[in-house]
This record gives C-alpha cells, structure tokens and sequence, in this order.
C-alpha cells in the first residue's frame, strides 16, 4: 500500500506514468494535471525525483543534449506504477467516502 | 541593463559537490528553458529570489538526506571513527570541501565554545577561534591518512563511485625558493617584532657579580639594549654571517653540479600546510615578545638573535640560488615537468652533502592505477629481505 505519498510526489509520478519525461516537462505535465495549482520550483522537483529514484520508484530513462542543454529523461519503474496505482485507488475510495458524507449532511439553512 | 536574481552557482553551492557533479547542467538546462517560458533572452545564469530560495532549501535538505546520521557524523569528528560504505560519498565530500573543512571547525571549536559560554571565561573564546588554523593544518597533514582510511574500500565492502585505491606516485617535495622567501619573511616578522621590544622596553637584561662563582641575571633601568644584548645581538650576526658563507660555499660548490637526476620527484610550491605553520610559529612569536613590552626582555633576545641567524642564512641561500641563474643551478628535471630545486636539496648541499634520489610512495589516488612496485622501491625490498633470511 503506497503511505507517505505527498500531493507533490503523486503529481510527478502520474506525470512520469504514461511516457519518460525530462524536468521541464514534468513540470509541465503536473501543472497541466493540476488544472494550473501547482507550480513546482527546480529545487522540489530534484528533491522529488531524488527520493522516487532511491526508493526504486522511478529510474533515468536516456539523456539528450538540445541546444547544448542536457535533459535526462526519466520514467517510472513497475515498483513505482503500482504504488502510483494504489495511491489512487486510495484517493478514489477516499473521494467517494467524501462524497457520502458530504450527501447525508443537511442543506444549510434548513430548518 | 543590469542582470537581475542570484546566480545559480551560488543557489547550487547548498548541494552536496557529488549531487552538484552528476546534476549541475540538467538543473542548469531546466532553468534555462523554464527561463525561455517566461523571457525570450533571458539569463539562464541566474534565477530568481525564490527560485533561488527553493534551491538552497532543497539543497539543505539533500545535504542532511543524503548524509550520514547525528551519531555517524559525531563519532567521524570527534573520535574520526570510520565511515560506513555507504556513506562514502558524503566522507570524500568532506575531505574535499571548504564545507568539510567548516564542520570540522565546528565540531573542534565546540566544546571550548560551549565551555566559554557556560563558565563566562573570555579565555576559552580565543582557544575556539584558535581552532581555525589548528583544524586547516590537520586536514593538510593528514588528510592523506584519512582519507586512505575512509575512502580506501575494505574486504567485502560493495564498490562505490568514490572509492580510492593505494598505488606508487612520485614524491611531492617543496621548491627551494618560495619555500625560502617564506622563511626569510617571517624571521625578517619576528625579528623586526623582537628587536622593537627590546629598543623600547622600560628595562634591560644586566649581569651582576653577587659573589665567588655566582652572577645575577636581572632586569634594570633604563631600557635599551645594554651590553649583554648589544653582545647577544652582534653575535648573532656574526654567527649569521658565518653561516650564511658556508651555505653559500655548499650552493656554489661542485656538490651541485652533481645532482641526480629525478624521475620520481615532482616539485611543488609551499603548499598551505607550510604557509599556515610559518604563520602560526610567527604570530605565536609575536605575540609572546610582545607580552614582554612592559618588562626587561628575555625571549625577545632568544627570538632577535635567532630570526637574525635565519633571516641571514635565508637570504644567503635565495641571493645564491637568484645569482647562479636559474639554468644553472636548478635541480634535476621531474616528471612535474619542472626543474626547480627543491628546499631538502638545499638543506643538503648546505651540509656538504650529495642530494639523494627519491624513491616513489604509496598513495591513495581516485583512479584504479596499476599496483606496479617500481625498481627502485623492489630493490629495496629485495635487499631488506635477504637481509631478513640472512639473520
């Protein structure tokens, strides 16, 4: 069962889920999957895939060097996509545990 | 227009030197296109204030993630206790960074810091700030052994990226001139430093007969020199001078034209480690004349008339090295490339003596270099032992 997972690291590793990516397009990709609320820096995204990839979760994929800049890709490993699935199967149950609660509550301003 | 945000080199220093080694210029390329997004043109040297904050942060925080825990680290500076293999990488970090050298100063200062803090003592303050050149100086002299210590891998220890391996290399030796510019300063220090306390202390050093066989040695008015120190000084001088031709004589002689050649030297500049022990037997001198300004001077006779004898022998030893020309009198060529002569040449061709040949040692360098024992070392072990088999 995935513990520990903040919103930060869920979001990057849905974002390495589908394909490899670099950082820049992580960063795109998890403000595209956040609806534009999160914004990560340079400094929590390495920090993020610091840890993914010492726990086995994700791994560098290739690098390639455009315009004299070097992008490493990275990409997530089976570990790591089935903790990324657990996540949100736990998100999942959690929402519609919300939603329940939210249903049976009374209308405001009811009698 | 003036550039604006922090450099990125500055933001990055907060990462550990083998984070910044393997990520630097895929960070650097990120910001740059990130810098692209937000202006065309843009420095990509330099980021934001808290782009640049969220990087120092994130850097701490590697720092402590990827070191070793409070004990580890306790034990490595206090008693140097050995760090594990997999913590190798944070030990070379160490041994190879101003912020090794910063957390070495803290754990060492600690104590007498603590210790002046508790008992109100000003004393133990001026022992903590001591600690700085104290704590350079070690990690100079024996950061060699540490780091075969720390970095060499052990029997059934995994490999690592930052392991060091034993093997033969030439032997570093300090070149006579700067080595001995450094000499002459700081004699020429401490002599001008001693000679000032004996002209304006308020005694001086006299010799009074109190009897058959006895003679006092006291401290009276007026200051000066008088005629024991005026003696003690001129025959310094003399001794200096004496000196100084014999030195010249051995630098000049034919001893020298017979040096060896090198092959397993290389000749460096005084290093830091000899810069900070002239610096710290310099000011220790000085600031022990100096205590004696009030008082008729003692010490200040010892350290005038030595740094006298020195001063004169240094300056003796550079005017012979500087007038032979540096052709002519430069030691043998090294595999440094130079042919500087090196300061324990000097020493021996003062003596009289022919300069050995050096002999390679062992060291621990980062790359695996073949473990080949040179002739010149394998003939002394083969003479060694069948001088054991012969007992």
């Amino acid at each position: 069962m995935a513990t520990g997972i903040s919103e930060q690291t869920y979001l990057v590793m849905l974002a390495l889920a589908d394909e490899p990516r670099h950082g820049y397009g992580v960063l795109r990709e998890v403000k595209a999957l956040s609806g534009g609320r999160v914004a990560l820096g340079a400094g929590t995204l390495y920090g993020v895939l610091d840890r993914l990839v010492e726990r086995g979760w994700a791994q560098m994929s290739d690098e390639v060097v455009v315009d004299g800049r070097l992008r490493r890709y990275y990409r997530l490993t089976d570990e790591g996509l089935a903790q990324v699935t657990a996540e949100t199967e736990r998100l999942r149950e959690l929402a519609a545990r919300a939603r329940r609660v939210l249903a049976a509550r009374p209308a405001l301003g009811g009698a | 227009m003036a550039r604006r945000g922090v450099p990125l080199r500055w933001c990055l220093a907060a990462y550990p030197p083998r984070w910044r080694a393997a990520r630097e210029h895929e960070v650097a390329g990120l910001l740059a296109d990130l810098a692209d997004d937000e202006q065309a043109g843009a420095d990509p040297g330099r980021v934001s204030v808290p782009e640049a904050l969220g990087l120092v942060r994130a850097g701490l925080a590697t720092r402590v993630r990827t070191g070793p825990p409070l004990r580890t680290r306790a034990a490595y500076r206090m008693l140097d206790a050995r760090i594990p293999a997999r913590h190798r990488g944070w030990a070379h970090d160490e041994q190879h960074s101003v912020a090794g050298a910063v957390g070495d100063l803290v754990w060492s200062a600690m104590p007498f810091a603590i210790a002046a803090a508790l008992m109100r003592e000003l004393s133990f303050t001026v022992v903590a700030a001591l600690m700085l050149p104290v704590v350079l100086l070690r990690r100079e002299l024996h950061g060699e052994r540490r780091r075969a210590k720390h970095l060499v891998a052990q029997p059934g220890e995994p490999p690592t990226p930052w392991d060091l391996a034993w093997a033969w290399v030439p032997r570093r030796r300090v070149a006579a001139r700067p080595a001995l510019r450094r000499v002459a300063v700081g004699a020429l220090v401490a002599t001008a430093a001693a000679l000032g306390v004996v002209l304006t202390a308020p005694g001086h050093i006299a010799v009074t007969p109190c009897g058959r066989a006895c003679v006092e040695v006291d401290a009276v008015a007026p200051g000066g020199p008088g005629a024991l120190g005026v003696g003690i000084l001129v025959g310094a001088v003399l001794l200096g001078l004496v000196l100084a031709v014999v030195v010249v004589a051995g630098l000049r002689g034919r001893r020298r034209r017979a040096l060896p050649a090198q092959p397993h030297r290389i000749v460096v500049p005084a290093g830091r480690a000899t810069g900070l022990a002239a610096l710290l037997v310099v000011g220790l001198l000085v600031w022990l004349v100096a205590l004696e300004r009030s008082a008729a001077p003692g010490l200040s006779y010892l350290v005038a008339s030595c740094g006298l004898v020195v001063l004169l022998v240094s300056a003796a030893a550079l005017g012979a090295l500087h007038g032979a020309g540096h052709g002519a009198l430069d030691g043998a060529a090294s595999p440094g490339g130079g042919r500087e002569l090196a300061l324990v040449d000097v020493l021996a061709l003062a003596v009289g003596r022919v300069p050995a040949t050096d002999t390679p040692r062992a060291a621990v360098v980062p790359d695996a270099v073949p473990d080949v024992v040179p002739d010149a070392v394998s003939d002394r072990r083969s003479a060694r032992s069948a001088a054991r088999d012969g007992s």
